[in-house]
């Protein structure tokens, strides 16, 4: 049986098996179960009904605002469970969007099981955002400004000219994207993928989509949208579920846009509508779980799928090559603003992804593990997942299956797409298992104690991406963690003086961003007609830790998958990166991939040396 | 022309959570309704282009959460906002009360100047009304802010109010032309205002 409470838990298998589509499938219940540490022996009676005995929480009013306002079909079993949980431990505090997390467990599990699994995960995941301020997820915004800073740093610029800190991102992290994502089965195989990885990695998801939105961003940036810039990185790339892809290739945009109008803007009547799909939904879970393999099987069998990541291990080779070929085929835009829309924008996670394993393979065994690197063991994927996306987000065009705007789940997201936008690239389609594996591969080359991340210097000690634990002995009982929440002095530090830090570590960054900023703060009121802000920057010696990745790889195992890419990738990114950044960035690029290659073959000694000397 | 607009404003929506706020912003921007909308978590966002008197004006609204402890979120936009609309719900005599409060955290945190607007949402529900008329009015005028009442259910006022801002500020930005250029406090973005205000006072951003 899965959920006995001190079998052990098969990290690995379990961070594979939630990528693939569909993630646990039909093992889901248990494996949440064993996840949050609930043995179902253990369990305290059910308390579907609240008992009079217990004093009301504080927060009694806004949870019944939230879940009155909230489309599913029981509000008031929902809001029983949320004030079930606070009248239990009254110690924390309800937010705004604890209730979307709570909804998933409600329509997910058992009702036996539903109070005391939401307990565990607000104790020992969720609770830092549970204490008396949010000042702990916005420390997780100051980690992700890193992560981002360090995955794509002209990416990272653009964003912090349009908000020093990624605010877009603060409604995924806190409500561990239940509050945005549209359908039950994808957010179901989010929570599958966040459950099995340490808390933390809520925030290299959220990394994983930013970037999956890069090109949009860009292409507003230049018209100077910072608004839409927010509401763009704020929303959903068109997210789907490998397997699925007939029943959602409804890529035509405005359809898409419209068709979520509807759905968030209707009268009381389409909010039953919303109601009953819910309730649909969870019949639907069912059925897409025990068509699993068959999806699989049918998909493997289909020229145009993209291949299951079943057969990753087998296709090593094959990718390669046929990435390889993409990237010279692909007709690459010059300007994001002229051909680019035309251009498929999976071209560009496509390149993202390139980037990441850019570093993955370059860096492979660079950061130390801590206490704290459960995915020490998962390094190797990181070069596997880009391979295997470079198939995964081929242009949608290629499918033969018409679109069916119709049967797409309504949508529970505050509004994702900006209908007013008609000059934004068309929103890209992503995979979530490719949106999942781009974030692992972020975790592998970023991970929390990389020096340039530090997440000892922005969470304290008594935060939950400190206190969890892989193993169960470790965790922190359920009365401990309550209490840890009455000092926010522990959870994260500083704020202010972290972002001095920032400043600091950016120095170089924002320089250069404050000359095209000032030009900007000229007119109070911005006439038409102003000149598109200039995109060029100079180039800049790389930031010391990543020419130290450069130039520092142990990893045999990821040699070869190196070389190879960069053959092929190195010529990619060059062509398309270095075009939109008006030249003068070709020989750096350039220099950085050679780095690598060379990084790949001066192993081992060399990265102790180098630690020695920069260490 | 694709950006067609002579005026870019940039406005912000404050209140207590359940106020009406982000239904007053659909309604006015996509002029749709729902009984049902979603609590807005941190900030939304959405765009309105409209004419006033011969010009075309582009409307940046950012819309907050309501919650407390999203004070210190929203806080990092009041300052590039050119104007600020507090909503309260007439059904909900706390949620008026807290309109002080939410005017002090403007004085903190936006632009001196900043122009501002009361609007007391759900005047549809005349049954449950709690707040009159005569007392918001009376508070309005003591505080020398424009005040509506208004349904974002049935339209009441709607566009009547964000148009009320909206001239407002376009009077203030025609009669001061060239003053502002040095005032950089005035000019810039949500993100861009913080981004100031974290590098040269010291990280209020938090």
């Amino acid at each position: 049986m899965d959920s006995l409470e001190n079998s052990s838990i098969l990290w690995n298998d379990l961070r594979e098996l939630s990528v693939r589509p569909g993630g646990f499938g039909t093992r889901r219940v248990s494996l949440w179960l064993q996840l949050l540490r609930v043995s179902p022996s253990i369990l305290p009676p059910p308390e579907s009904d609240l008992t009079p005995t217990q004093p009301e929480h504080q927060d009694e009013r806004q949870i019944r605002l939230d879940t009155d306002r909230s489309f599913v079909l029981y509000p008031h079993a929902l809001h029983d469970l949320v004030v079930s949980v606070f009248r239990r431990r009254p110690a924390l505090s309800y937010f705004q969007g604890y209730h979307d997390i709570v909804s998933v467990l409600f329509l997910t599990l058992p009702p036996e099981v539903q109070l005391v699994c939401a307990e565990k995960l607000s104790l020992q995941r969720v609770r830092d955002s549970m204490g008396a301020t949010l000042e702990p997820v916005v420390g997780l915004l100051h980690v992700l400004r890193r992560v981002l800073t360090l995955a794509d740093p002209e990416f990272a610029a653009l964003m912090i000219k349009t908000s020093p800190l990624p605010y877009f991102a603060l409604s995924s992290i806190l409500t561990l994207f239940s509050h945005d994502i549209p359908t039950l089965p994808l957010i179901q195989h989010i929570f599958d993928y966040l459950l099995c990885r340490p808390p933390v990695h809520v925030v290299y998801l959220a990394a994983a989509l930013a970037l999956s939105r890069k090109e949009e961003a860009v292409a507003l940036e230049q018209e100077g949208e910072d608004g839409m810039i927010h509401q763009i990185l704020s929303g959903l790339p068109d997210l789907f579920e490998e397997g699925d892809e007939e029943i959602r290739e409804d890529t035509d945009d405005e359809v898409n846009g419209e068709a979520e109008n509807v759905s968030k803007a209707g009268s009381g009547a389409d909010a039953e509508v919303h109601a009953n799909n819910e309730g649909a939904r969870l019949s639907e879970m069912v059925e897409h779980d025990t068509g699993l393999s068959a999806h699989d099987l049918d998909s493997d069998s289909r020229a145009v799928t993209p291949p299951s990541p079943l057969a990753l291990h087998d296709n090593d080779e094959t990718p390669i090559h046929e990435e390889a070929s993409v990237s010279h085929d692909a007709s690459l835009p010059d300007h994001p603003d002229s051909a680019s829309r035309a251009a498929s924008s999976p071209l560009v996670i496509h390149d993202n992804e390139l980037h990441v394993q850019e570093e993955a393979s370059g860096s492979h065994d660079a950061p130390p593990s801590d206490d704290h690197s459960p995915h020490t063991t998962d390094q190797p994927h990181a070069a596997e997942v880009a391979l295997d996306s470079s198939t995964v987000s081929r242009p949608p065009s290629c499918s033969p299956t018409p679109p069916i705007p119709a049967s797409s789940p309504p949508s529970r997201s505050p509004s994702p797409t900006p209908s007013s936008s008609s000059s934004a690239p068309p929103r890209p389609r992503v995979s979530l298992s490719h949106l999942m594996r781009a974030a692992d591969s972020l975790y592998a080359v970023y991970p929390p104690t990389h020096p340039s991340i530090a997440l000892r210097e922005i969470m304290g000690p008594q935060s939950v991406v400190f206190t969890w634990s892989e193993t169960a002995d470790d965790l922190p009982e359920d009365d401990e963690a309550e209490r840890m929440v009455l000092r926010p002095d522990l959870i994260v530090q500083p704020l202010p003086a972290l972002l001095h830090e920032d400043d600091r570590k950016k120095e170089d960054d924002e320089a250069e961003e404050r000359d095209t900023a000032s030009e900007d703060g000229e007119k109070d009121v911005q006439k038409q007609g102003r000149e598109k802000r200039s995109r060029r920057r100079l180039r800049k010696p790389l930031p010391l830790a990543i020419r130290r990745k450069a130039m520092v790889a142990s990893a045999v195992l990821v040699l070869g998958v190196a070389m190879a890419v960069y053959g092929s990738g190195g010529f990619h990114r060059g062509g398309l990166m270095d075009r939109h950044r008006h030249g003068g960035g070709v020989g750096a690029r350039e220099w950085k991939t050679f780095g690598h290659f060379v990084g790949a073959i001066v192993v081992g000694a060399a990265e102790r040396f180098l630690d020695s000397v920069w260490g | 022309m694709p950006e067609g607009y002579d005026y870019l404003f940039k406005l912000l929506l404050i209140g207590d959570s359940g106020v009406g706020k982000s239904c007053l912003l659909l309604r006015f921007a996509e002029n749709s309704f729902t009984d049902s909308y979603l609590s807005t978590i941190g900030v939304d966002f959405k765009i309105r282009t409209i004419e006033l008197e011969g010009k075309m004006l582009k409307l940046q609204i950012w819309d907050t959460a309501g919650q407390e402890r999203f004070r210190t979120i929203s806080q990092a936009y009041y300052r590039g906002a050119h104007g600020i609309i507090v909503v309260y719900d007439v059904t909900d005599g706390e949620s008026f009360e807290h309109v002080k409060s939410w005017l002090t955290e403007i004085t903190k945190h936006a632009a001196e100047g900043v122009h501002k607007l009361l609007i007391g949402n759900k005047s549809d529900l005349v049954e449950r009304k709690v707040v009159a008329y005569s007392d918001a009015k009376e508070f309005s005028d003591q505080n020398s802010i424009p005040f509506l009442e208004t349904s974002a259910k049935t339209s009441t006022n709607v566009e009547d109010a964000f148009l009320t801002l909206a001239k407002q500020i376009r009077e203030g930005v025609d009669s001061q032309p060239e003053q502002t250029n040095s005032s950089k406090s005035n000019t810039v973005t949500p993100g861009r205002s913080l981004d100031s205000g974290e590098n040269k006072d010291g990280g209020c951003a938090c």
